[in-house]
Parts: structure tokens; sequence; C-alpha cells
């Protein structure tokens, strides 16, 4: 025993870094897999607000550009509000509350921290649980389609950017509205790859590429990107699309949440599906 | 011994302020991403307790891995390259040195002697880093291409640090 003491103490320098490296590693693993009680729980009170106060002195400089495209959405969106339409003869129903029910919310929140150059990017937004985020739910600027939420705490919620390759995005496009799968290999923050798309698709370089309602996060028809380059994959039968997306990651400031309202039920309605098709299956 | 304290805590949190504010807004391309802050533990007087430098390390990462969104990486990687540390400076530096509270700079082991050391640190910390970052082999080679260029442009920064800091020595 007093050996033992002897040696830990003899190479209690050693001893220490291996119980330092075995900590790292167990923190690493632990949330890794990011089902696990979230890190940013502990860390979002402190490392946010430090962030929140940096952010509100270095967003004045790009307050200009913000503006523009506040002012562009403003001006689309007032463009389809019913004042703006001539109403062609009358209408043939008199109780629509049964026809219309709201299916997307949408939260607006600010970008507090944001990164384009790791391999797994995420932002965190000011938006978290109390403000009605969940997860999963899509979030989106005024360009296009940002990611999804990934953690949610009751101020603040991480988002998977759609730069980070562990992201699958269900898209189409446009023109055709053939779907495919758009994902990020980590090299250029301009530009994500779209795959999945069948060779006998007629796409051109200039197809907008836009958001589908497959992955029950987005509203139909949120633009993604543009189709600049198409490699034609000979093994899988498919096209490698590289495509120049429309969200400027690099000064991303103000987005929104999109809570679809019925996510839940599309969810489970597939779902239901998928298990009478495993049960056909065993028979 | 009370004004080394605040020396080096300053030191400390200046570094890693610079590190967030600045040049992890440095977008230059996935590739590039410096991690000047290491050079708080590259800058420690000769004569600093190996457990300390541990312990520094420790805290450094932790602070560092609290600013981004996965938990480990910064941790595992500056304790490696503090535990290094003291392997490289007994082999480079002479004896005499060793015990006394210089820092390592461009001005006590010269230019060359200063810019290997700070490579060899720096390279440590980059390659835990950034393959823990991806968590994974899968794209061994652009990793590996990111570790290089990250390496190359913290020792650029460094070395620009050093240069404001600090005086070259002279040939004796």
């Amino acid at each position: 025993m007093k050996n033992l003491i002897f040696f830990i103490y003899k190479y209690y320098v050693f001893f220490m870094f291996l119980a330092f490296e075995v900590f790292a590693l167990i923190v690493l693993f632990r949330f890794n897999n990011y089902q696990q009680a979230s890190f940013l729980n502990y860390t979002a009170s402190t490392s946010s607000s430090i962030y929140n106060a940096i952010n509100s002195t270095t967003g004045y400089f790009n307050l200009k550009t913000l503006n523009d495209s506040l002012q562009a959405e403003n001006s689309r969106l007032r463009s389809q509000l019913l004042q703006s339409y001539y109403q062609h003869g009358y209408t043939t129903t008199t109780v629509n509350d049964t026809q219309y029910k709201q299916q997307y919310v949408y939260i607006s929140a600010q970008v507090v921290n944001n990164s384009i150059s790791k391999k797994n990017n995420f932002i965190t937004i000011d938006k978290g649980s109390l403000h009605g985020v969940k997860r999963f739910d899509g979030v989106i600027c005024p360009n296009g389609v940002v990611g999804i939420v990934w953690q949610v705490t009751p101020y603040y919620s991480l988002v998977q950017s759609v730069l980070n390759s562990k992201s699958n995005t269900g898209a189409k496009i446009k023109k055709t509205g053939d779907i495919g799968t758009v994902t990020w290999d980590g090299s250029n923050a301009l530009f994500a790859q779209l795959s999945n798309v069948n060779t006998y698709v007629p796409v051109a370089i200039g197809d907008e590429v836009v958001s589908t309602t497959q992955s029950a996060s987005y509203p139909e028809e949120i633009p993604i990107g543009k189709i600049v380059k198409i490699d034609r994959n000979p093994e899988k039968n498919a096209y490698d699309i590289t495509i120049l997306v429309h969200t400027p990651f690099s000064r991303l400031k103000n987005v929104y949440v999109v809570r679809n309202l019925f996510k839940e039920s599309q969810q489970s309605a597939e779902v239901k599906v998928l298990e009478e098709e495993a049960k056909d299956h065993d028979n | 011994m009370i004004i080394d304290i605040l020396n080096y805590l300053t030191r400390f949190i200046l570094l890693v302020f610079f590190q967030i504010v600045i040049v992890n807004n440095i977008d230059l391309s996935t590739y590039v991403n410096p991690y000047i802050y290491v050079v708080f533990i590259i800058g420690l007087p000769y004569n600093t307790k190996p457990w300390i430098v541990l312990v520094l390390s420790l805290l450094l990462g932790m602070t560092m891995d609290s600013f981004s969104s996965l938990p480990g990486p910064h941790i595992a990687a500056t304790v490696l390259m503090g535990y290094f540390r003291r392997f490289y400076l007994i082999f480079s530096t002479n004896k005499d040195d060793l015990s006394t509270k210089i820092e390592p700079s461009i001005s006590t082991k010269g230019p060359i002697g200063f810019l290997v050391y700070a490579l060899i640190m720096v390279f440590i910390h980059h390659f835990v880093l950034f393959y823990l970052e991806a968590f994974s082999f899968n794209q061994f080679f652009s990793t590996l291409a990111r570790v290089f260029f990250s390496t190359i442009f913290t020792i650029l920064l460094i070395g620009l640090g050093q240069l404001l800091f600090y005086r070259i020595a002279k040939k004796a």
C-alpha cells in the first residue's frame, strides 16, 4: 500500500494527465450523441449572455444590409396580403373557418452564435421552449432554409445548420417537382450537394431547388439554392448535383422558427403506414 | 507573486476574448480555423510546476469548450499539449534556464528555436482537436488538410504576436 502511494506520488503528473484526458473523453462521448441532456443547458446562461453582449455591438455593422433584406421581404409579403388582390366575382362560401386552419406558425428569432467553418456547424438562436420552439422545427431566413432545431432550452435553441455534415434536407427541383436530398460535404460554405436525383430527370444548370413537406419541418417551396454543377454518378444511376445556397450563412441575423402544427399528425400517419408495411412483410 | 498571478490571469482572459471575438470570426475557409489561445500554455515560464500547467490547460480547454457546441475536444487537445510541453522543453533548453521564471519566447529561445517549439505544440493540439471534432476517420485526408493549414495560420498569428510583444534575440 505504501509502495502504491509512493508510486502514485512519484508519477502524479502522469496520473493527473490521464485523469484529465479520461474526463475530456467521457464528456465528449456522453454529449456526442445529442440525445443526452444537453450540454447547452450548462453553458447557455453564461456563454450565451457573453455572445449576446458581443452581438449587440457587432450587430450595428450590418444593419444596412439587414434592413434591405427585411424591406424586400416586407414588400413580398405585402403583395400576398388579401388587400392587394382584386376580387373576381363573389365568395361562394360564407363559413370558411372549416376550410382554412392554420398550419404553420412563425416565431422570429435572432442568431446569437453562428459558425460556418467547422465540419458540423450549429447556430444558436435566442428563442427557446418558453417561446414555443420544439425540437426538429424548421428554421428559415428571408433568403431560404437555415436548418433544424436540434436542442431546446428555455431561452435558447441550438440549430443544426444545413452546413452540417450530418444534415439531410428533403428537397425538390422546382421546375420538375422531382425530389432529392440536400447534404453538405464540409468543404465550402457557399455550396451544398443535392443527391438521389434519378438520371431520367431533366435537370439543367440554373434550376431552383426548394424545400418539400416530406420532412414535415419546412413549409412547401422555401428556396434552398440554385444548381451550378451536374455530375453523373455511374454507380447509383443518379446525379451528383452541386447547388449554390441562397442563405447567407456567414452573415445570418434574423431567422424564423417554423412550427408545423400538423407535424405530429403527419408523422403518426406515416408511422402507421410503415408499421403496416412491416406487418405485411412479416406475413 | 500576486503580480505574476494577476498578469497571467489578464493574459488568460485577453487571449480567450481575442479568440472568441476576433479569431473565431475569421471565416477564411473551412480549412483554416486558427486557435491562437494555446499561446497561453506555450508562453508559461520554464519553472511552472507540471501539475499547474495541466490544471491551467484543463481550465483553458473547459473555457473554450463552453463557447462551442460540442464539449471535450478542446480539453483533450490542450491537456495533451500541456503534458508534452515539459518533455520538449527539457530536451531543448539548458538546465540553468529551466529553473528560472523566464518565458519561452523569440527573445529567449531565438526565432527558429521558438518557432520549432511552437510548431510542435500547436500541431499536437490541432491534430487532436480536429480529429475529435470530426469524430471519425471518414474523411481522413480532408481533416489532415484542416490540421495542416490551421497550424500554419496559428503559427503565423503567434509569430506576429511575438514580434509585437517581444524583441528578437541578438545573435550571440
